[in-house]
């Protein structure tokens, strides 16, 4: 990871404090960073410079981050997150649908936000030819590359260590992507054995595995659980 | 073409019409009156019943007698063949009628104005002993019989009947003879080849004696009824058939125990041409039969009566001049055929034209073609009959003046014209009313029978409506299910009407009189109807009372004349100010929820400059107090964070914008919330103790919401409970909902009431010491709400118990 430290960022937000808060915060993990506090400025500024990351905020004079986005995605195809103060599932949506691949809301966690910056980067610069190779044996979701043949699973092109059995689970789900499992399907399909009351046991399994793949387990992009039915992996993957 | 649209072209067509059929009219009268005498003088020659042609119809009845009674009994050789009586009382017969002298001598006429012929075979007698073809005169005029058939001829032409010879013989010996004209005022007689001398008689309704034998051979009359008028009276009894005045035998009806008819007695018969008659002596009917001779097809009769040189002169003028006034008529009425053309020519443009208005270019209908169709059409009936009897007035009319004025044709022919071009003219007019009606389309409209039609099917619909209408109060109030539930008036409405048809029908058992029945049955329906529209306000009020009760506050209509229009007026206001107050309540909690929703977040922009400050400042190089005081201000801005974020949700619960319902098992859901929070409750050192007594409990909600609600709850179980206790979560399905206990002992004295803490920012702990920022039962509270349950806090002694209770939903499939 330490090879795209030199990767160049471009913040913006109509909030100069925020704007140099983050500066400041990707300045020490070794990004370059250039600012910008309004669409207009972010797009001309992504035309002078090589960007390969854009933060953006929705709420901004003169040009909002979504129009911005849309206008952006016309030519480029660089790593776009949203930073919004909007935290309603349909806002997240609408962003992530109009070219965003991640979004994070106000007030964000800072170590959350270097670790989303990281991921995404890192799909973006290396992740294209190690997928390529893995074609008929790997299922790749999102961030998430599951090589069946070598059974192993990459994080944004980082192999992740899995137990057997968190391997069993993750395999399940993500070759069912959007399907939803109940405990009870997972466990007599891992365990092939039928059980009562197996929601701890599931539940638990989940938990590690969600610790390994998601930047924050508490807000999973990946591994979700269905309240009241069951666990999935999102099929369009890091999208909610 | 212009000029003939103009309605003054039309007038002008119409008067000029009218001028010359008057004209006409005037020329044709004047034509006909001037020939009128040589007609009249024509027709009453020719007329059968005329004063000056009696004498030739006489002859011919002569003729005819002589020719049955006399010449048909006689032999080739002119002897008589019948019996002596026949052949006295057949001269008695013709002497009576005089055409048989005192010396046996046949005499038809003495006045030689026509000569005759009569022939019964090979037996004739004739003027001169001329043969029929001398008498015959096809020309001028002749009564002749031939072949059963009787003409009466003339050069202008004539006519003839056939005659179906009125004799008849009978087997008792009489026969009867019916002449086809008078003879000295004798309409008929019979002959009897017996002796009647001595024989009684009666006379028949032709005033011929009909003798008849005692023995009862003959029929016998009743003297009384038949002496004095033309008939006798019939018995009828039920020992004897019943026969009509001409002898049939026909049925008697039944009620009628005795029926008398008068008949003629000689026409008494029976229909196999029996004689019926009553013998008072023996006090019996007795049948008498006749037997008419076989006389054939045709009688061998031929006569002939013609005009005899000394009168034809007469008639031969009387043929010259009437042909000569029928040429001259003819001559001058086809003279009249050209202007008569005109006439219809005019009066067809005038047809054809009339009514059509330049100006608005189409055919306009005026006052007159407004009248009734029927009216109209009546009229143009009148007219026509009119024109045809004005021809008989206006010939009545001339023979009153014909004396009285030196000029009666003149006179007469104007008048007449008058009268025709009169009526010509209405009956153009008319007729072209309606063909008027029928150019401008509205011809059925201008008919009494379309008004008649019209207010027919207005009577219809307004019948229709009522009905209507009243089926509708009859459905709202007794058969609407609604009504059955709700409305005390339709069901007290239900059982008095009940109880009031049952009455009359007990009343109607025991009374059967009609008039009364029938007024009863009036003012019942009266009552019933009159009842039935105030129960249907009624019931309306009552909805409407309901529809407000359910949140429906619109406004109702009620008709001025209905009984509750003052009440409805004055629900209308009561709901009309309930809506002003609730939607003034719902505006401001809308404000509310929308100053909370920017409220807190204008709070994160600044709230994301601090928390990425201290981050920031944790990394500087810090003295450790100033890396503790760091590490406050990082703890306190999280909490601030979550705050802003509870209260954001809260503020969208309860707005219900943020929920998305699906079909989630609450079972599931409370034992995932367990798992997730395990290591919680591990590290709480408290212990849950779940009874779950369901398989299933789907319920139709938002999972997101309620994992949040329990999460809390069990959180604040948690943090609040006294250590080393238990906390009990069960879940249960009762009365078809799926009810979530959360129960737990309190570390401390419980001081508020359950409303205090489910208010947002109430804690437990006054102090406020402990963390949570006091929206945790609030959230629980509203998001269960607006998943559509229920929550409830109970509190016993330091028991705390939280009830969430959320409708069970049968899946579907």
């Amino acid at each position: 990871m330490d090879s795209f430290e030199n990767a160049c960022i471009l913040v913006v937000d109509d909030d100069h404090y925020i704007v140099n808060a983050i500066a400041k915060l990707l300045e020490k993990e070794g990004y370059r960073i250039f600012k910008a506090y309004n669409g207009i400025e972010a797009i001309e500024s992504l035309m002078q410079n090589d960007i390969q990351l854009i933060l953006i905020d929705v709420m901004m004079p003169k040009l909002d981050g979504l129009s911005a986005m849309m206008k952006i995605r016309t030519t480029r195809n660089i790593p776009i997150i949203v930073l919004s103060a909007k935290s309603e599932e349909s806002d997240k949506i609408l962003g992530l649908s109009m070219g965003a691949d991640d979004y994070i809301t106000k007030p964000y966690n800072p170590m959350e936000l270097v670790a989303r910056v990281k991921s995404n980067l890192r799909r973006y610069l290396s992740l294209g030819s190690v997928d390529s190779t893995h074609l008929d044996s790997s299922i790749k979701i999102g961030g998430l590359t599951l090589d069946k043949d070598a059974k192993q699973l990459y994080v944004d092109g980082e192999p992740v260590k899995l137990t057997a059995t968190e391997y069993k689970i993750t395999e399940m789900l993500m070759e069912n992507a959007g399907r939803v499992f109940s405990a009870e399907e997972i466990y007599s399909h891992i365990w092939n054995e039928d059980s009562y009351s197996v929601e701890n046991t599931v539940m638990v399994h989940i938990r590690h595995i969600r610790e390994k793949i998601e930047i924050n387990p508490s807000d999973p992009r990946y591994l979700k659980v269905v309240w009241g039915i069951g666990y999935k992996i999102e099929k369009s993957g890091g999208k909610l | 073409m212009k000029i003939l649209k103009e309605k003054s072209t039309r007038i002008i067509a119409f008067v000029s019409a009218c001028i010359i059929f008057a004209i006409c009219a005037v020329s044709g009268l004047s034509d006909i009156f001037s020939n009128k005498k040589i007609y009249d003088k024509y027709n009453s020659f020719y007329m059968r019943s005329a004063g000056s042609h009696e004498e030739a119809e006489e002859i011919f009845s002569k003729l005819w007698v002589v020719g049955n009674m006399y010449l048909r009994n006689l032999d080739e050789n002119g002897k008589f063949t019948g019996s002596d009586e026949l052949k006295n009382s057949t001269e008695k017969a013709l002497k009576e009628l005089e055409i048989m002298d005192s010396k046996g001598n046949i005499t038809i006429t003495k006045s030689e104005n026509f000569d005759y012929y009569v022939s019964w075979g090979e037996n004739s007698i004739s003027t001169d002993n001329k043969s029929y073809d001398e008498i015959y005169k096809s020309d001028v005029f002749s009564i002749t019989m031939l072949n059963d058939t009787i003409s009466h001829s003339s050069s202008m032409g004539g006519y003839s009947n056939y005659y179906d010879g009125s004799w008849y013989t009978t087997d008792y010996g009489m026969t009867y003879y019916d002449f086809p004209h008078t003879i000295n005022n004798i309409m008929a007689s019979a002959v009897y080849d017996y002796d009647t001398t001595e024989l009684d008689y009666y006379i028949d309704n032709y005033g011929v004696k009909i003798y008849y034998k005692k023995d009862g051979s003959t029929p016998v009359p009743n003297p009384e009824e038949c002496s004095s008028n033309f008939g006798m009276e019939v018995y009828y009894n039920e020992q004897e058939p019943y026969y009509d005045r001409y002898g049939n035998i026909v049925e008697v009806p039944e009620d009628e125990e005795i029926e008398k008819v008068t008949v003629p007695a000689s026409l008494l018969k029976d229909n196999d041409n029996s004689y019926i008659l009553y013998n008072n002596d023996e006090n019996k009917w007795v049948k008498v039969k006749e037997n008419t001779k076989n006389i054939g097809n045709e009688i061998p009769l031929k006569i002939c009566v013609s005009p005899s040189e000394k009168i034809l002169p007469i008639y031969q003028q009387l043929e010259s001049d009437m042909k000569k006034a029928e040429k001259n008529i003819t001559r001058s009425l086809l003279g009249l055929i050209p202007f008569i053309v005109i006439v219809v020519v005019l009066m067809g443009y005038f047809v054809v034209a009339d009514g059509y208005d330049v100006k608005q270019k189409k055919f306009v209908m005026n006052s007159v073609d407004k009248i009734f169709a029927e009216i109209i059409i009546a009229v143009i009936f009148g007219l026509g009959i009119a024109f045809i009897g004005s021809f008989e007035l206006i010939y009545e009319f001339y023979d009153v003046i014909e004396h009285s004025y030196s000029n009666p044709q003149a006179i007469s022919a104007a008048a007449g014209s008058f009268l025709l071009t009169l009526i010509f003219a209405l009956f153009t007019l008319t007729a072209s009313s309606i063909i008027k009606r029928f150019k401008c389309r509205s011809f059925w409209k201008t008919t009494f029978t379309s008004r008649i039609w019209k207010i027919f099917v207005k009577i219809m619909k307004r019948i229709y409506k009522k009905i209507k209408s009243i089926s509708a109060i009859i459905k709202d109030t007794i058969f609407s299910k609604d009504m059955h539930n709700n409305n005390v008036f339709a069901k007290r409405f239900m059982i008095k009407h009940g109880l009031f048809i049952f009455a009359i029908l007990l009343f109607a058992s025991i009374n059967s009189n009609f008039d009364i029945w029938s007024i009863i049955f009036i003012i019942s329906v009266v009552y019933i109807f009159s009842n039935l529209k105030d129960i249907k306000a009624m019931t309306e009020l009552s909805k409407q009372i309901n529809d407000i009760y359910d949140g429906d506050y619109s406004e109702k209509e009620v008709h001025m004349d209905s009984p509750t229009y003052t009440m409805t007026e004055k629900l209308n206001n009561i709901s009309d100010g309930i809506q002003t107050a609730v939607d003034k309540r719902i505006q401001s909690e809308r404000m509310k929820i929308d100053l909370v929703t920017n409220v807190s977040h204008d709070l994160k922009t600044p709230l994301t400059s601090i928390i990425s400050y201290i981050n920031l400042l944790s990394m500087e190089e810090l003295s450790p107090v100033a890396r503790d005081y760091v590490k406050i201000l990082e703890q306190k801005s999280e909490r601030l964070h979550e705050i802003v974020a509870d209260v954001f949700d809260i503020a969208k619960a309860t707005s219900r914008t943020d929920i998305n319902f699906e079909m989630i098992d609450a079972v599931i859901l409370v034992e995932q919330v367990l798992a997730d929070m395990t290591d919680r409750i591990d590290k709480s050192g408290r212990e849950i103790r779940k009874t779950i007594s369901a398989e299933t409990a789907p319920i139709y909600a938002d999972g997101k919401k309620l994992y949040r609600v329990l999460q809390n709850l069990i959180d604040n179980a948690l943090k609040y409970s006294l250590e080393n206790t238990r906390i009990y979560l069960t879940l249960k399905k009762e009365n078809g909902n799926a009810v979530i206990t959360l129960k737990n002992i309190s570390s401390y004295e419980i001081k508020f009431t359950p409303e205090e803490i489910t208010e947002r920012f109430t804690r437990g702990d006054e102090s406020r010491t402990t963390e949570g920022n006091g929206l945790g039962l609030s959230i629980a509270k509203s998001f269960t709400e607006a998943c559509g349950g229920s929550f409830e806090i109970i509190i016993d002694g330091d028991v705390f118990e939280a009830d969430i209770t959320l409708p069970v939903t049968i899946k579907e499939k």
